[in-house]
């Protein structure tokens, strides 16, 4: 079984026919270099790695097809060794090899398109070294996000890396897919925590490399989603516990004025960990203040606005599928209508502005932020939204089911460009994505040249294969606004399978160049086949 | 193989006549490279011309900006063969390509071609209110490709990182002519950074014909420290806890005397080491830095030095490159740093003319070793491995080095037509 429908046609298109998989031969080879309990064909294994997170899977799951791309067998390596004895197995056998962090990649990136081995990472989670002095750690690849940090915790120190996913999201993942979390404003993304990265080729070698030693060969393999190897383990740079944290909220007319307080504020030289912006409908839906702590109770069709806003947050069950399914099969009218009421009736934009570190510089920076924001009009409301945001902050990964369950279903989708093109993009994607699909729009990751967009888009389209098609269509559309824009594909999702097709957009004749990469790391091509526009 | 003339002629007509040149005049300013023919082109285009023209001719290509870092560097030309056996040979000058393409103010970014003398491009910058950052000024002579495709190590600030680190997109062109232009985003998650690829490549993956630069506002004000420390280890450890500790100067250097005779810049303290900082930036941040690091000073038994000399030193920051004396430097640990300084000075006894620590990150630093030019180099290569000196650093230099760059570049490069500068 595989994948359907066009979007699935077009990516697979390039990709060499794999011969059918002799499992036995290979399960034998496998089970020579690893315990037979670490190597698994049972159709129960294969279904439980048969797909990732990404949302076009789970249409396919609602549609009772769970087995999207299965692979021949799973193993758990304990080794570098042992993951080096695998890719060589792989390579002999000319079969495909899948990198498995957590599963929880958003584009089909870690999915077995082709069969073959998927490579579960997980044992391999391992605190390897640590410097207090230094401040670096090295860890294996299969830790989870949440894990790794604990253990940097319990020693004074943290990474600063806080995807929504960190519960379901490992370092190998993050390394592979360029991940941002989201205090990325002051820590930076991943590709600048790390200081050096332990790597098996598809050739077959262990090598290593740093930001001192090999900084290109580092940042090729940062970010390409297993096509190079398998990143066996990192040393991450790190920053002591933060002594304090504040946070403060903030209200602005509209994203052009919020952005302009975030782009004054990151080229001040301030270090926020924490910048986001909601646009008018997603401020809406967050909420403006603490329920338990209102700074204001706006009165008039404000108030209204804000007081259904609330309610359809804690809305249950029946009624809230009945009002998901109408409002968002009429997205293009609800979008439309949304576009002329909001400014009148709408809470205008939220700012929340964290900071964290040491206690005088938290202060100071607090200080000359707060005197900024209020100079660029910037309505104070306190603490309260910035403290609610950070209490649910992993939360949000979570809400998905019961949407799709309700016939309905929604994405991601993540872009980033400088400053001055920042207005422009965010309204191109959201003409682009409104005709079919309701859209909430949130500005964070922001540095001094530009800033990332994070789109939330919600369609209803319960039948197969419509779902899929109009899936496909919003992506299309998404993107090709992205481009147009001068904007970047993705800020931190990565590519997978979803933004495949557009790789050639991104990197024009900058792909053949990572095509020849990839030959040269993986000859026989059985590194994550099909993904990546390669 | 064409005749060289031929070459000359459609080398002429890529570029003009008038950027083309076979006069022994301009081809022997290119120190041992002896080229056939000098062409200054103007355009990418341009440059895409002329490198399928030497791909066509079987020609060696190399590329010079200012020169002031390779000029004595390049392959020798004749290498033992008969004139009639060896290559033709084309220099592209970039010292055409001067132009600042775009300042966007509100990104802070600055697009420019590679031919422009970063002093230049400074200037241009600060009729702007911006700046590329706070760098030594020896950094100013070179041009934005030569620091771009061998980034010289002093082109760093620990508040804003290394100056090749601020660039955010290039448009290079392979030796196979192709025209690459990397999308400019301050973030992306797109695979491979193919940018990094070019930069340091020092111009044998292709040639970088503009780039992206991230710039900064001039800052609102600056302040220098300096403090005096009993030994290097209290010194190098006070910067360790600034840096931990939050701070981010804009410029950081320890000197230290105890293993060395401190002939550099610190004679009038012997055996002792001086921490020297610039703060800049906002104003509140600057004074609360400032504030903080005569604590942490006066905690690791430092005391603050003259704040005449403090101010000095900030405008004159002391370059540990003097001509007249030979260096090694490498990234150090923290905690390997003082070993690192004692274990070179244990080699090379009293010829050591100067150890510092420069381009401090919270995880560690370079460490550079100052020795007379005629120290012997056998016994300076031992110093630096019993230091624990990385060849790269060593090598003072980004040439690529590792069998997958170097596979890389040949395939890249088939014919190995982009000549590239020898280091020692």
């Amino acid at each position: 079984m595989g994948l359907t429908g066009t979007h699935s046609r077009r990516q697979t298109a390039a990709v060499s026919p794999t011969p059918k998989i002799e499992r036995k031969p290979l399960i034998r080879a496998l089970t020579g270099v690893l315990p037979a309990e670490r190597v698994s064909a049972a159709n129960v294994d294969r279904l439980a790695y048969a797909r990732d997170q990404w949302a076009r899977n789970l249409l396919a799951v609602r549609n009772n097809r769970p087995l999207v791309a299965p692979p021949d067998v799973v193993v758990w390596p304990e080794s570098t060794s042992e993951v080096l004895e695998v890719v060589k197995i792989a390579a002999d056998f000319r079969v495909p090899l899948v990198p498995w962090g957590a599963g929880s990649g958003v584009c089909g990136g870690a999915m077995a398109l082709h069969g073959g081995i998927m490579l579960d990472l997980k044992r391999m989670n391992a605190l390897v070294d640590f410097s207090a002095t230094d401040q670096l750690a090295t860890f294996q690849a299969g830790i989870l996000g949440q894990h790794l940090e604990d253990q940097l915790n319990l020693r004074g120190t943290t990474l600063g890396h806080f995807p929504s996913s960190i519960h379901c999201s490992t370092l190998g993942g993050w390394l592979a897919t360029r991940s941002a979390g989201q205090s990325s404003s002051r820590y930076g993304k991943i590709e600048d925590m790390v200081h050096s990265i332990e790597v098996v080729t598809g050739e077959g070698r262990v090598m290593t490399c740093s930001r001192d030693e090999e900084p290109e060969l580092l940042q090729l393999i940062v970010g390409s989603e297993g096509t190079l190897g398998v990143i066996t383990q990192a040393t991450l740079r790190l920053h002591p516990l933060p002594a304090t944290r504040t946070f403060r909220a903030y209200r602005f007319a509209d994203t052009q004025a919020g952005c302009e307080a975030m782009r004054q504020l990151m080229q001040r030289g301030l270090r926020p960990a924490t910048l986001r912006l909601y646009d008018a409908l997603d401020t809406m839906m967050v909420g403006l203040s603490d329920e338990s702590e209102e700074n204001e109770k706006p009165q008039g069709l404000r108030g209204l606005a804000q007081r259904l806003g609330r309610r359809a947050r804690v809305m249950r069950g029946g009624l809230r599928d009945w009002a998901l399914r109408n409002t968002l099969s009429h997205a293009k009218w609800v979008s439309k209508a949304g576009e002329r009421l909001l400014p009148h009736v709408g809470s205008g934009c939220l700012l929340i502005v964290g900071f964290e570190g040491d206690i005088s510089t938290v202060k100071t920076e607090a200080n000359e932020a707060h005197r900024l924001i209020q100079a660029l009009t910037g309505v104070d409301l306190g603490a309260g939204p910035g403290l609610r945001w950070f209490e649910e902050r992993h939360a949000v990964a979570f809400k998905q089911s019961p949407l799709y369950a309700s016939g309905s279903f929604v994405d991601t989708l993540e872009v980033a460009t400088t400053w001055s093109k920042l207005q422009q993009l965010h309204q191109a994607i959201r003409e682009a994505l409104s005709q079919d699909a309701v859209v909430l729009a949130h500005f964070s990751h922001a540095y001094p040249e530009g800033c990332s967009i994070y789109f939330t888009f919600a369609a209803a389209e319960a039948q197969h294969p419509r779902a899929e098609k109009l899936y496909d269509k919003l992506w299309r559309r998404g993107l090709e606004a992205a481009v147009r824009q001068g904007g970047t594909i993705s800020h931190h999702h990565g590519i997978g399978v979803n933004k495949a097709r557009f790789m050639h957009d991104e990197h024009g004749p900058g792909l053949d160049v990572y095509r020849q990469i990839k030959g040269l790391f993986d000859p026989k091509g059985i590194l994550n086949p099909g993904k990546m526009g390669l | 193989m064409p005749k060289r003339t031929l070459l000359k002629d459609w080398v002429s007509r890529v570029v003009g006549a008038v950027n083309t040149s076979f006069a022994d005049t301009d081809r022997s300013s290119y120190g041992e490279l002896h080229p056939d023919v000098v062409a200054w082109p103007g355009s990418v285009e341009e440059i895409s011309s002329v490198l399928q023209t030497a791909h066509d001719a079987n020609a060696e290509v190399a590329v010079a900006g200012s020169g002031s870092r390779t000029r004595e560097r390049w392959p020798k030309r004749n290498n033992g063969k008969r004139a009639d056996d060896q290559r033709p040979r084309i220099v592209l000058d970039t010292s055409r390509l001067t132009n600042i393409l775009e300042v966007d103010e509100t990104s802070q970014l600055v697009e420019c071609q590679t031919g422009l003398e970063l002093r230049h491009l400074e200037e241009a910058l600060r009729r702007h209110g911006l700046t590329l950052g706070p760098f030594p000024d020896s950094i100013f002579t070179s041009t934005l490709g030569g620091v771009l495709g061998d980034p010289p190590p002093l082109a760093y600030s620990s508040l804003r990182g290394p100056l090749h680190g601020s660039c955010l997109g290039v448009t290079t062109v392979t030796p196979l002519g192709n025209v690459i232009a990397t999308r400019v985003a301050p973030r992306r998650a797109v695979g491979p950074d193919i940018s990094r690829l070019y930069i340091g490549s020092g111009a044998t993956l292709g040639v970088l014909v503009s780039a992206v630069i991230r710039v900064y506002s001039l800052p609102e004000t600056n302040m220098a420290r300096a403090f005096l420390f009993p030994s290097a280890a209290s010194a190098l450890e006070c910067a360790r806890e600034m840096l931990a500790h939050d701070m981010r100067p804009a410029r950081l250097r320890v000197m230290a005397n105890e293993h060395s005779a401190g002939e550099v810049v610190m004679k009038q303290f012997p055996a002792q080491a001086a921490l020297t900082l610039v703060f800049e930036g906002c104003a509140e941040l600057v004074e609360l830095d400032a504030r903080r690091a005569e604590e942490i000073a006066a905690e690791h038994s430092g005391s603050e030095l003259p704040q005449q000399l403090a101010d000095h030193w900030a405008e004159r920051y002391p370059d540990p490159n003097p001509e007249h004396l030979c260096h090694a430097w490498a990234p150090v640990r923290h905690s390997t740093a003082v070993a690192a300084g004692k274990a070179a000075a244990d080699v090379l006894g009293n010829t050591v003319h100067g150890i510092s620590y420069d381009q401090f990150s919270p995880h560690g630093c370079h460490m550079w070793l100052s020795v007379p030019e005629e120290v012997d180099k056998e016994r300076l290569a031992e110093a630096c491995t019993s230091a624990g000196l990385s060849p790269r650093g060593r090598r003072h230099t980004h040439a690529r080095q590792h069998p997958l760059t170097q596979r890389l570049r040949q395939q890249l490069d088939p014919t190995r037509m982009m000549l590239s500068p020898e280091w020692d």
